[in-house]
């Protein structure tokens, strides 16, 4: 998560939620934060 | 007062007979006889001359000051002009709007002028940008796949109702960070 908020692009990556798991696709927004898919 | 080189001496002092002033000129080694000769004239008439030139001096400083008081303010009211100018156009132009120095041609209407066209122009702009963000919107709480926007420090601002359902947090509820959000992460295979 630490890439994702430096605006790194990521792809495909799986993140524990506690009792679930979810694949996640992020992208840097122009003003610097982040979208997440 | 004797100017013992010149034999000459002369004073101004007040005549105790005429009561006016008066002035002696007193000659030393006249002629055979006469130790010394003493004359007096008197000042009245240099006096009045001199008067007529202080008051004929004065009056020329008023008039000078009265003159030069007149050019002051005729001055300052032409370099003030365009100034009180931009001050009424100032107060009589509506609040946080520019009002055009163009003059209106009798018969133009209220259509003659620019500003009424560039508010209709905003207007229409602001009501297709209100209708655009509303399809965004609309489409992205459509989508299946859960999608939320974080700002640069990781705060989630927005999100669709996807991703609260996938997420497991309620329409009303707020979402924490997105460092507290996910935990661990790996890439998929």
């Amino acid at each position: 998560m630490r890439e994702v908020l430096a605006g790194a692009v990521v792809e495909g990556r799986e993140l524990d939620l506690g009792d679930r798991t979810v694949v996640v696709s992020a992208r840097p927004l122009k003003d610097g934060g982040t979208l997440l898919v | 007062m004797l100017d013992s080189g010149l034999s000459v001496g002369m004073s101004e002092r007040l005549s105790a007979s005429t009561n006016e002033s008066q002035l002696y000129v007193a000659i030393k080694d006249g002629p055979p006889g006469l130790a010394v000769v003493r004359v007096s004239t008197t000042l009245a008439v240099v006096d009045a001359q001199i008067h007529a030139i202080q008051r004929a001096v004065a009056a020329a400083g008023l008039l000078m000051l009265f003159a030069a008081g007149l050019v002051a303010w005729l001055l300052a009211r032409v370099l003030a002009r365009p100034l009180l100018r931009i001050a009424d156009a100032a107060r009589t132009s509506p609040p946080g709007g520019r009002r055009s120095s163009r003059r209106v041609r009798p018969g133009a209407g209220a259509s003659g002028g620019r500003a009424p066209r560039h508010a209709s122009r905003a207007g229409a702009a602001l009501r297709r940008s209100a209708r655009e963000r509303e399809e965004s919107r609309t489409l992205l709480e459509a989508l299946s796949d859960g999608v939320l926007a974080a700002d640069r420090r990781g705060i989630i601002v927005s999100t669709n109702a996807a991703a609260r359902r996938l997420l497991g947090y309620g329409e009303s509820e707020s979402l924490p960070p997105l460092g507290e959000l996910f935990t661990t992460g790996h890439t998929a295979r």
